[in-house]
């Protein structure tokens, strides 16, 4: 039975010892906190800033909710996760980019203001403008209060230092 | 000439190696642990490739599936944050490591990494061997505790502790011999099953049609190892991931 060749144990364990050491710390070093970190962020764009555009909502309600979801996402982006972003987008000590500038930064930077600006245009439009002929009776119904906090949320860019990516 | 199932599971040095009275060769076996190593690298670099995108494509889907598996099941068995954060990894590698060497096992012509007790019992034992001394750096001598649930009454003291002792010892004896047991008898199935089918077909007439019967069961046993190849890889995780949670936390 060749389970039972005695002369062949030491190889064995002596080559399933290097190899397995090699893949758990090449999975500890780069796979698994490149896996884990895109999937936080992918979490945290999900979880951040959530927009209801159903028909119907009281539009009270639906601003508390836009503000206390970019809120949410602005102040969330200063955790770790922010960090962990930063980390995406920055640079090793040697000077060279860690990785391309990549969707994980870019999650980042379109999490609370171009999602903003892309979902509730007709919030945004009303504050420095007048309100055009064409406007939804939405615009005219919103507090003032509330359009200009959502634009002021969504100017300060809080959430990474460097400039827009190209991706 | 009569094939004996078990030549499938014959070591074959490829690269002689012996440094004095020590054999190291370089063995089909070992072959096979490399590619089983580059084969889960290549994976996780298809499913890391530039960071990722938002919407996964079709590799890091499978990879953050893989991810999001072995994390569930290790959120289920471990309670604190500091054992899960220090075990996660180490399952993870185990895991991906023991269902592609399974799987590539059933590869015709390949070698079953598993299917020898000096591997499964080397991870075993090295695995739980590691989770005792961390357990007794962690508690030192106090983890001797673990041996004595509570609630005992005094006079079974005794003979509990040896019990409970002799346990212990064979948790890793039987991790590592589930594994082999299950990859072994599997493999040796098949080729048996195979060996009827073929001497069938040779024998021509009637015996010729009836070798159908073994191949259809070979192609139904071939599809139960492959569901094996992972089952026995989830299996030999889960002990991996109780016996920190009782090591670090003593209960």
């Amino acid at each position: 039975m060749p389970q039972l060749d005695q002369f062949t144990y030491l190889t064995q364990l002596v080559w399933l010892c290097v190899f397995y050491c090699t893949l758990d710390v090449l999975l500890f070093h780069d796979g698994l906190p490149l896996l884990s970190r895109r999937l936080k962020l992918r979490s945290l764009l999900s979880a951040g800033v959530v927009f209801r555009a159903g028909v119907g909502q009281h539009e009270a309600s639906w601003g508390g909710v836009v503000i206390e979801g970019v809120q949410r996402g602005v102040g969330s982006l200063s955790s770790s996760e922010a960090r962990a972003c930063q980390w995406l987008a920055g640079k090793s000590s040697a000077g060279r980019p860690r990785t391309k500038r990549t969707y994980g930064a870019l999650l980042g930077e379109i999490g609370a203001s171009s999602m903003l600006a892309r979902a509730v245009p007709a919030l945004t439009s009303g504050y420095a403008e007048p309100a055009a002929e064409g406007a939804t009776p939405r615009d005219s119904g919103w507090p003032a209060e509330t359009r200009k906090k959502i634009n002021r949320l969504g100017a300060r860019r809080v959430l990474l230092p460097s400039t827009r990516t190209t991706a | 000439m009569v094939c004996s199932p078990l030549e499938q599971f014959a070591i074959i040095p490829l690269i002689p190696i012996e440094i004095g009275p020590f054999f190291l060769s370089f063995t089909n076996s070992s072959l096979f642990i490399l590619v089983t190593l580059q084969t889960t690298l290549a994976g996780v670099k298809a499913a890391t490739r530039q960071g990722g995108h938002i919407v996964p494509n079709a590799w890091e889907a499978v990879g953050e599936m893989i991810y999001d598996f072995v994390h569930t099941v290790v959120k289920e068995h471990i309670a604190p944050p500091a054992v899960k954060q220090r075990v996660f990894p180490l399952i993870f590698g185990t895991f991906i490591f023991l269902a592609l060497a399974n799987l590539l096992g059933m590869i015709p012509y390949s070698v079953t990494v598993t299917s020898h007790f000096i591997c499964t019992l080397g991870l075993a034992f090295s695995l739980f061997f590691g989770i005792s001394v961390v357990g007794f750096q962690t508690y030192g001598l106090h983890f001797f505790t673990l041996l004595l649930p509570r609630g005992v009454p005094p006079a079974l003291v005794p003979f509990l502790v040896i019990l409970e002792l002799i346990s212990y010892c064979f948790r890793a004896l039987s991790l590592g011999i589930r594994l082999f047991a299950n990859m072994m008898a599997g493999h040796s199935l098949v080729k048996i099953l195979c060996g009827f089918a073929w001497t069938m077909a040779s024998m021509g007439g009637l015996m010729y049609v009836a070798c159908l019967a073994p191949f259809l069961i070979v192609s139904a046993l071939i599809g139960l190892e492959l569901s094996v190849a992972f089952l026995q890889a989830y299996v030999f995780t889960t002990p991996i991931r109780i016996y920190p949670n009782d090591a670090m936390t003593l209960h």
